[in-house]
This record gives C-alpha cells, structure tokens and sequence, in this order.
C-alpha cells in the first residue's frame, strides 16, 4: 500500500505555506536592509518550491505500507531511511483524523500507536480515505487475531458494535454554552495582553467611578467574546460525538473540521472522572471522562482523559459508567457516603480566602492611592465571600475507600469525582504542608500512570485528618498490593 | 570507607546515640563506627538515613546557585546601573554568603528529614522540610532503577539512586546521598524485589 498521490500538492504547498508566512514576518526588514539584492528572491524562491516539490515526490515514492503475517511494517525517509515493524498484538490505538482540507481531497492521517512510550510509533501522511478505513479495520482484526492466538482456534469474527453514547443536538449546544475551560482563562490573558495598549489611549481623561465603571463593562464585554469562541470551540469539537463499544475497545468519533476517530482500549483505562462544573450541576447535567494510560487520542503525546460522555443528565451518566465498567461506584446517591474532611477545615478555607480577599483589597487600595484614584473599597466585599467560597470547597470534598475502587472527590468551579480501581495505582503519596500541620490536616493521592489535563484535578483525599493519614494511607496501600496480586494471577 | 561492609547503612545519630549530626558529616573527623548500625536492628530501631555527607553536596549546590544568582545579579548592577566595582563585589560577597548560609540550614533540615526503609511490599520514604512528604511505592510499580551521580557527588563519594514507576506524579522518586557501593546494593535490592513481585505491564 503507499500514501495518497494527493500527499505530494497537500504536503508540498503547506511547507510553501509556512515558508511564505515567515517571510512576510521577516521580508519587509530584509526588503530595507539589502534591497540591492531583492532581485534575488525571486530566483532563490523558485529553487526552494522546486526543492520542496522534488523532496515530497520522493517521500511519496519511498514511502511504503505493508501488512504481512505478523508485522505492520512502514518503510520511510528521504535521506535517513527508516524501516519500521510493529508486531500486530503490540498495536494498542489506531487513530484516523481528516480536517477540512484533507476531506476534500480525499485523504486522512492515520496515526498507529502502540503500548508504552510516549510517541506515536507510526504516522502516515497521508493514505486515501478508503485505505485509511481499511487500515483501521485491518490493523484492529489482527491484533486481536494476534492476542487471541493460541487460546482459541481459528479466526474470531468481528465483536458487535455497541453504541453506547451519541451527543444529540440538543445537548452540543447545551455543552457548547456551559463550556467554560482552561482555554478560556488563556483566551482572556491574550485579549488582556494584546488590548492593554487600546485601553491605555481609550481610558484617557476619565476618572474616579467613571474609570472603574468603564473597565467593568471592558472586562465584561472581554469575557463575553472569550466565551463565545470557547463555545464555538467547543461546537466544532463535539460535533457529532458518538462512543461505541467493539469488544474490549471504546471508540469514538467527533468533530466538525478536524474529525477523530479513535479507540480507548478498557484495560488501560487508569481512572474514571465524573466532571460537573457550578452551571451543570445547578442543571442536573454531568460529563465523564476516562483517563488511559499511553494514549489520548487527539490530546498530542502519551497521556490524559478524554470524554466518553461529554454531557448528558447526571443519572443517565452514571448509567453509562456502569455500562462501560459494571463496577464502577458511580451511584446518584454516593456522595452521601463519602467521608468528609474534619469541620476545621472549613474553618481553614475561610481563613485562607479572607487573606487573599484582604491581599486583593490591599492591592487594590496601592493602585488607588499611587496611580489612579477609584472605589477600591467595594473589594473589602469580597471578605464576606470568604466563608461562602470556603463552604463550597468544603461541601465538594470527600472520599472513600470502596470495595474495587478509592473515590476522591474534588473542585470549586468543577468538581470532579474520581475513581481509580485499586489495582491501578501506581504510588500512595502522602504530603503534610506547613499550613496543613498547623490544622492538623494532610493530603493523600492515589497517583495512576494517567496525567490529567492542565488545571484538571488529581485523584487525591485533600485534608484528612492528621491522626487518620497514617491508616488511611496504609488501607490505601494495602487494598493496592492485593489488588494488583488478584490481578496478576488472574492475567495467568 | 574501606573498613566497614556495603552492607551497612548510615543510622540516624540521634537514635544511634551518638554526639550529633555535625560530628558525622565532618570529612576531618573520619567515620565514627559508633554511627552506624547493621541492618537488622535498622528495622528494628528506625528506618535507614542519608549518609550524612550528603548535607555537603546539598550546600555545595547552594554555593553554586548563589554564585550563579551573585553573577547575574552583579552584571546587571555593574552593568546596566553603573554600580562602582567594589560595591558590585561586597553585593555580590553578600548574596553568595546569604544564599550559602540559606541553602546550608536547609540542607541540615532536609537531612533531618529524609529517611527511606524497604518494607514487605512497597519502598517507603519520608521527606520534606516545609512540606512533608510520605511515598509508598510498590515493588511492582517499578518500571527500572537507575544510579546517578552528578560531579559534586563524585568529588564526595556519594550516589543516588533513581526508581522510575509508570506514574504521572511520582513518576521518578529518587534517594539521594547513598555511599556507591549502598547505591549499587539498593538499586540490586529493589530491581529483584521488583523482579519477585511481578504483576503484568506495570500499567
């Protein structure tokens, strides 16, 4: 099999793309500094789209794909030749993505990922749509001849689809409009950053009440657009989401522009994330996230979660996670079971957001009294928030050790109830800071090989009592070996 | 260091009931047999410590940092703000002692801290000075075992050893201020316990 013909344009023109784009960063400079020699750019620029083209015509002829009896083997490079062979039963995802422009011409990437290591163990750019289907059934059919040899004869037929999940319209633009991310908080600091200067001319000759008014409605209208393009973003993604279950794999596919296609195989599912942010609990709404070790599809290298059910109704979420995994100790009613930090800790949380309320004030008056007079004392407001904001993190931590799985729940905006079966735990961790001395308080983490997303939480028991974290971190420990030892006979 | 078997850890001075910490880490003093303990009453008295010279690779790294910091510090003040040369220099002198004598009390506390023990199932190590940290990792956890040194802990004679597991955030817990031939020990210790408790793909 070799790569799409398309691949040479396709590739050819996006490095052209790329080179052309710096140089209207550089040119003009580079126009003033040696204008005499400007003549020769024209030439120089043919000679480097012919290079390009020249070196895509041979990547595509020295590109080639062959599935033999036991290998996938991939033979690659222009000047450094690579020959790759991935044993079938090793292959553990096999991911396909189109963006537009590849749908247009008909082609797809196809990524080839196997168990362990952190890269991608093989990327064609790009095979024909037909082919990239193809691959991903082929490759999927061998590997699980390949695992299977030897325990049973002969050849096992395709395991039945099971859709377990599908995102209705409805529901896309419901989690298109609660969606509020870690990319929203970037978004703002980059309109902040690029706005600033704007503002500075804008504000100028306002005062006092006026100023800070007019900065409100600034921050505001900011906060509006953010959020817009982060439910746009959102939307795009989403798009079309649908989870199924082919034998021991979950796949998914999702997405408007760019589309995925991808597969979570359950066994290396570490942990399960059942996520509600302030607006979908007030609405009964709940999102749950797997989390895999080696592998998130479309989330770049190695490792993180990806949504299995993006959003749906709390109860019908639960449902799901027992399809998926009929021991998971998601219950409506679970919460009420887990342990709850010591009521000091409330206290603890008060405290902590009053000096930051007071920091906040303290700055504000600064700022008041050295650049720019206006109302700093409304901040001193945000004292009284204080134990309202401490109550809420309070209300949302909690844990348990259950019978398969240690459930830790966590969050202010969002929470995020986790439940790692104990025989994925990797490391019990157990971390007293200074302040957490003083209150007699630690916390425990149960620390699997999946990493969670930027700003995402970790599956931790914050603030356990002091006298308490000693056993609680033995029990913890303790329910890991045997697990792990049950587990191990049983792959035996 | 030739006198004493590999086999014999450094114990803590306070529960061996020797004179103190300073005595046990002075170069010029040698090595007081009375520090140390066989293993066998380790576990029976406490868990295994650093060896205590390992204060001095600590502090040896604070010297670095604050000649780097006095450096950058200086350029800029020479430099930039045009301080006279013999101000620049007395700065200088006083940020490299400041962050010395800093980074020095820091590593005593840090020593004081740290102690390790390998236990039935799990390695288990304590640590921390400000914020406490306790790690169980178990042996099946254990993907591979490196020893390192880098060149402050050669010119004192000291390794550590480095346990990778499949984890996110412990991924790679280190010992650090075992004598080489502790080091190699360990890192043999700790990869047949890993081979003794075998369980699947580690993930």
């Amino acid at each position: 099999m070799r790569l799409h013909p398309a691949t040479i344009p396709y590739r050819a023109v996006s490095k052209i793309v790329a080179v052309v784009s710096a140089l209207v960063f550089i040119g003009p400079g580079l126009a003033r500094e040696a204008a005499e020699y400007a003549f020769l750019l024209v030439p120089l620029g043919v000679l480097a789209i012919l290079g390009v083209v020249a070196y895509e015509v041979a990547y595509y002829r020295r590109f080639t794909i062959d599935l033999t009896d036991d290998v996938f083997e991939v033979h690659s490079g222009v000047f450094a030749r690579q020959e790759r062979e991935i044993p079938y039963r090793r292959i553990q995802n096999v991911d396909v993505t189109r963006n537009v422009v590849q749908r247009l011409l008909d082609i797809a990437q196809v990524k080839v990922e196997t168990a362990g290591g952190g890269e991608t163990e093989a990327v064609l750019r790009f095979v024909s749509d037909d082919d990239a289907d193809r691959l991903q059934t082929e490759l999927r059919t061998r590997k699980r001849q390949a695992t299977t040899e030897g325990t049973e004869a002969g050849a096992e037929p395709e395991p039945e689809v099971e859709v377990l999940f599908e995102l209705d319209e409805q529901s896309l633009v419901l989690l298109s409009i609660l969606s509020i991310d870690a990319r929203v908080v970037g978004g703002l600091f980059a309109l902040l950053s690029i706005g600033t200067p704007l503002v500075g001319s804008f504000i100028e000759g306002y005062t006092g009440t006026a100023l800070f008014a007019i900065l409100l409605v600034g921050v505001l209208l900011v906060a509006l657009l953010v959020w817009i393009a982060g439910a746009a973003a959102t939307f795009l993604q989403y798009y079309g989401f649908r989870l199924t279950r082919v034998g021991d794999d979950l796949r998914y596919e999702r997405g408007l522009l760019q589309r995925y296609d991808g597969s979570i195989p359950l066994e290396k599912v570490q942990a399960f994330a059942l996520e509600e942010h302030a607006l979908m609990r007030r609405f009964g709404y709940a999102s749950l996230a797997v989390q895999t070790a080696g592998y998130a599809p479309g989330q770049g290298p190695s490792q993180g979660s990806e949504a299995a059910v993006p959003l749906a109704g709390r109860t019908a979420v639960i449902d799901l996670a027992q399809r998926i995994d009929p021991d998971a100790p998601f219950t409506p009613g679970m919460r009420e079971t887990f342990t709850r930090p010591p009521e000091r800790a409330r206290r603890r949380y008060t405290v902590r957001y009053g000096i930051a309320a007071l920091v906040l004030t303290a700055a504000g008056a600064l700022l008041s009294v050295f650049v720019q007079p206006w109302p700093w004392f409304v901040l001193v407001g945000l004292v009284a928030l204080a134990p309202i904001a401490a109550r809420r993190t309070y209300a949302n931590r909690g844990w348990r050790l259950g019978d398969e799985f240690v459930v830790t729940e966590n969050g202010f905006w969002k929470r995020t109830t986790h439940a790692v079966p104990y025989d994925r735990v990797q490391t019990v961790i157990d971390k007293r800071s200074l302040f957490q001395r003083r209150w007699g308080l630690a916390t425990i983490y149960a620390d699997t090989a999946s990493s969670t997303s930027l700003g995402g939480q970790d599956p931790a028991a914050v603030d356990v009592p002091l006298d308490d974290a000693n056993s609680y971190r033995a029990t913890l420990a303790d329910r890991v070996f045997t697990a792990v030892r049950a587990a191990s006979r049983g792959r035996i | 260091m030739g006198r004493t078997s590999t086999q014999i850890p450094y114990v803590s001075s306070r529960i061996s009931g020797s004179t103190g910490h300073s005595r046990d880490c002075d170069p010029a003093y040698g090595y007081d047999i009375s520090v140390r303990l066989y293993v066998a009453h380790v576990t029976a008295i406490g868990m295994e410590r650093l060896h205590p010279r390992i204060r001095l690779v600590w502090a040896a790294g604070a010297l670095v940092s604050g000649l780097v910091l006095a450096a950058i510090v200086g350029a800029l003040f020479y430099l930039a703000l045009d301080w006279p040369l013999t101000d620049t220099l007395a700065l200088g002198v006083g940020l490299v002692l400041f962050v010395f004598v800093v980074g020095a009390a820091y590593a005593v506390l840090r020593f004081r801290a740290w102690q390790f023990e390998l236990q039935d199932d799990a390695l288990y190590l304590e640590r921390g000075v400000f914020t406490e940290v306790r790690t169980v990792l178990p042996y099946v956890r254990v993907q591979h075992v490196d020893t390192q040194r880098n060149p402050i802990e050669r010119v004192l004679g000291l390794a550590r050893v480095v346990v990778y597991t499949a984890g996110s955030r412990g991924a790679d817990v280190t010992v650090p201020g075992l004598t080489v031939e502790r080091a190699t020990a360990l890192r043999e210790d700790l990869r047949t316990r890993a081979n003794e408790h075998e369980g699947g793909d580690g993930v």
